[in-house]
């Protein structure tokens, strides 16, 4: 039996505060499961506009695996949104550690709101603004210019594939570093104050302090940081389409903007449904191998 | 049951309830909402049975609702889609509801369609044409434009236009506006201070080459560039490529009916050298590799002046010129004149025509009658007034003798309403086309559409990637092109 008795009795105990999970359970039964199953039954199909699509199996399927533009894409998923990861956890530990240093509430609270204030910035704002400050006449230029002189030829920063990964991922880091120091500063103030009292007693100094006490308490939240994180991993998609051109798509093109252009740009659903659902999948075992990895069950059960 | 749980039971009861209701509710659109919130200011509610009646009879009469979903064309703004839907109602005897989405045309569209929703006109651009016809998502349209009166007239409707929208002999749409061409946009002001007219201009690559020399030399504003250009979206190149007349986009070869890219073949060397060239020599702005349109037309415009040389739409020409007037910037310190670009190796000149934007009739369509007949009115002379000036009483008055003035509404809208230039051939602009139109539009006898294909994306992209590449001078013109041939290729834009 898939319930057991003593699960029926607590359930029919308690039946007035399950019964409050149902609308909860139509919304995303309606708003969430439908249309995801709509999507993989679209991913089956040769689907039309208007009119009955014809069932194709997994032609589809095959056709994004045997499509080179998506292998590149998925690889420059990984490696962007790898790295941006990485950058930004760092960064936001490093700002959350240090305002956590910051007596003065004022101070600590500007600091706070400005590297927070790029997180609720949308993506058509802040890529607009980094696009304006990488042109050939913007502030990074312009700086270039103060530094070599007058002969300095302007670098078009955002027509170089070689910096395109780089920019992406510093960008990418900048806007969510707020966010996840966030987190972590609400983790390092609910740390219990006597432990760094005992160990100032004890001698230790201030860096010894972060590093053995504030660091080993943070970890549950940097692992719900991660998980959160890979959950995103294949998930980015305002970013490269607002700062991506055609000079740097073959570094910076990721899955997401394919599957846009496929499905929203040619009409092509069948294609575009298919290859959102593997990236449905993919994102399932990366959160899995990640959640493995990092023990969060096991901490937060 | 204690009192709180009984409570408990009772809210979450009413919130199934609210629910389900919510869910089970037709979407009312906003359009329709505000066409509703119209009729029943026009027809007051009563208890009176005899008002539905009529308006039943009346919509009989006319030919009943037509359901518009609208990209660029109709009011600029919420109210005004209102007075253009009335106004379009009037006109037809339909009653029409527009929808324009705040943003993304597209991805609106593709929901609109694949979730049911019946519309009776969609607007759409020619790739998207070209899909939907392939996905045989819209109505044959051949019997009504061979027995409609204004389609099937050449003196009202150039037949050569229709020929561009035919897909193996069918025809699935109507025209939205007559589209215009590109031409080499020049700032004479700046021309007259380095000293050149430009009706003197020699029309080579050299000339050109000579020009833009000049005006480097001549003007000295930070961060001026004589040429700009979208590179990456190769925007527009035809002009040049005429100096060896190449053909932009993809063509069909003759020999052996493959396509293939002409500015991509060894033929086409000369003019990325050229091109290469002015980057070099800083004749080019660098950032023409990242530029967008909107940018470009930035640095041409009156208010910043970065830049004296562009192609851009007949139709800019007088747009940047109108701006600057508006902006009480006089002749004397800018205006906006046109050429033609350069002289192909036979004498004549060649310039890329916009590829349609169109209306077509979804199969599914409930009313493709009333669709159809609005699609005959764009192209009368009432329609033309309507998408280009626009609504009466709004945009524009009409005085004692019968002229048409704008009013300070129109003005800001600039005679453009979705159609700049009206489809119908006789069209008479009450108004008169901005300053410098006419000269553009003069050149149009040379142009001519590009090829419509739906990976057009794809050839921009791969097309503008190398073109950056070859003009960077960071690949030898030899390579860069080689390159964009294989990647053209590969991706099934060309079969060659």
């Amino acid at each position: 039996m898939l319930i057991d008795r003593k699960t029926l009795i607590k359930i029919r105990k308690y039946k007035s505060i399950y019964l409050m999970f149902v609308p909860i359970a139509i919304y995303f039964i309606v708003f969430s499961y439908y249309p995801l199953i709509l999507g993989i039954i679209s991913s089956f199909r040769e689907s039309i506009l208007i009119g009955t699509p014809k069932f194709v199996g997994v032609e589809n399927y095959k056709n994004v695996l045997s499509n080179p533009l998506y292998s590149e894409a998925f690889m420059n998923t990984i490696i962007v949104n790898f790295f941006t990861f990485i950058v930004q956890f760092i960064f936001s530990l490093f700002i959350a550690l240090s305002l956590n240093e910051v007596k003065n509430k004022m101070i600590r609270s500007s600091i706070q709101t400005v590297t927070y204030i790029p997180n609720l910035l949308s993506w058509a704002i802040v890529g607009g603004m980094w696009i304006r400050i990488l042109s050939p006449t913007g502030m990074l230029n312009n700086i270039l210019k103060l530094i070599y002189g007058n002969d300095f030829n302007p670098i078009v920063f955002m027509a170089e594939p070689r910096f395109a990964r780089t920019i992406m991922v510093l960008t990418g880091a900048w806007k969510g570093a707020g966010y996840f120091a966030v987190l972590l500063l609400t983790a390092i103030v609910s740390i219990d104050q006597s432990i760094y009292e005992s160990a100032s007693i004890d001698g230790a100094s201030r860096f010894k302090q972060i590093l053995y006490i504030t660091v080993p308490n943070i970890v549950p939240t940097m692992k719900i940081i991660t998980v959160l994180g890979s959950m995103n991993f294949l998930r980015n998609f305002d970013q490269i389409f607002i700062m991506g051109n055609a000079n740097i798509f073959s570094k910076v093109r990721n899955l997401l903007c394919l599957i846009y252009t496929d499905g929203v740009v040619n009409f092509k659903i069948g294609i575009a449904t298919a290859a959102a659902t593997m990236v449905l999948i993919t994102t399932f075992i990366i959160s899995t191998i990640v959640r493995r990895l990092t023990k969060y069950d096991e901490t937060f059960n | 049951m204690s009192i709180t749980k009984k409570i408990l039971v009772g809210i979450l009861v009413l919130m199934l309830i609210i629910s389900a209701f919510t869910g089970c509710t037709k979407k009312e659109t906003s359009q329709e909402s505000s066409a509703n919130q119209g009729n029943a200011k026009e027809t007051p509610a009563t208890s009176e049975p005899s008002n539905s009646a009529d308006q039943q009879k009346k919509d009989n009469k006319t030919g009943g609702v037509v359901k518009i979903l609208t990209s660029v064309t109709g009011g600029k703004d919420e109210e005004e889609m209102k007075l253009f839907a009335k106004e379009l109602g009037e006109a037809t005897g339909l009653t029409v509801i527009m929808e324009r989405p705040p943003s993304d045309y597209n991805n609106t569209l593709m929901r609109k369609l694949n979730s049911g929703e019946k519309l009776d006109l969609i607007y759409l651009n020619m790739p998207q044409y070209l899909e939907l016809v392939n996905q045989g998502a819209l109505l044959d349209l051949t019997d009504y434009i061979k027995s409609s009166k204004i389609y099937s007239d050449p003196s009202k409707i150039d037949p050569r236009e229709l020929k561009d929208i035919e897909v193996k002999g069918r025809i699935y749409a109507g025209f939205n506006k007559k589209e215009v061409h590109r031409v080499v946009a020049l700032n004479r002001v700046h021309l007259e201070k380095a000293g050149i007219d430009y009706k003197s201009i020699e029309p080579s690559l050299n000339g050109y080459y000579n020009v833009f020399k000049k005006l480097k030399e001549t003007i000295k504003t930070a961060n001026y560039y004589p040429y700009n250009v979208v590179m990456s979206q190769v925007f527009d190149l035809q002009p040049w490529f005429a100096s060896v007349g190449l053909k932009t986009g993809v063509v069909i070869d003759e020999k052996d009916g493959k396509k293939y890219v002409p500015i991509s073949t060894d033929d086409a060397i000369p003019v990325w050298e050229w091109i290469a060239k002015l980057y070099k020599e800083g004749l080019i702005d660098p950032a023409a590799s990242v530029d967008q349109t909107k940018d470009m037309r930035n640095k041409m415009s009156a208010a910043s002046q970065l830049t004296s040389v562009t192609v851009d739409w007949a139709a800019w020409v007088g747009l940047h010129n109108a701006n600057a007037l508006a902006a009480g910037i006089g002749k004397d310190q800018y205006e906006i004149v046109s050429l033609p670009g350069t002289k192909t190796p036979n004498g004549s000149y060649m310039l890329t025509k916009g590829a349609a934007s169109l209306w077509a009739i979804p199969k599914n369509a409930e009313n493709p009658e009333g669709a159809w007949k609005i699609i005959e009115f764009f192209a009368t002379q009432e329609g033309g007034v309507l998408l280009s000036v626009g609504i009466k009483g709004h945009d524009y008055t009409i005085d004692d003798k019968g002229n048409y003035v704008l009013t300070d509404i129109g003005k800001q809208h600039g005679c453009d309403h979705g159609a700049p230039v009206p489809i119908l051939e006789t069209f008479k602009h009450p108004i008169g086309y901005n300053p410098g139109v006419e000269e553009a539009l003069s050149y149009g006898k040379y142009a001519s559409i590009e090829l419509p294909i739906p990976n057009e994306g794809d050839y921009k992209e791969i097309v503008g990637k190398w073109a950056v590449q070859i003009m960077e001078g960071k690949v030898s013109v030899a390579d860069g092109l080689k390159n964009m041939r294989n990647e053209l290729l590969s991706r099934k834009v060309t079969d060659k």
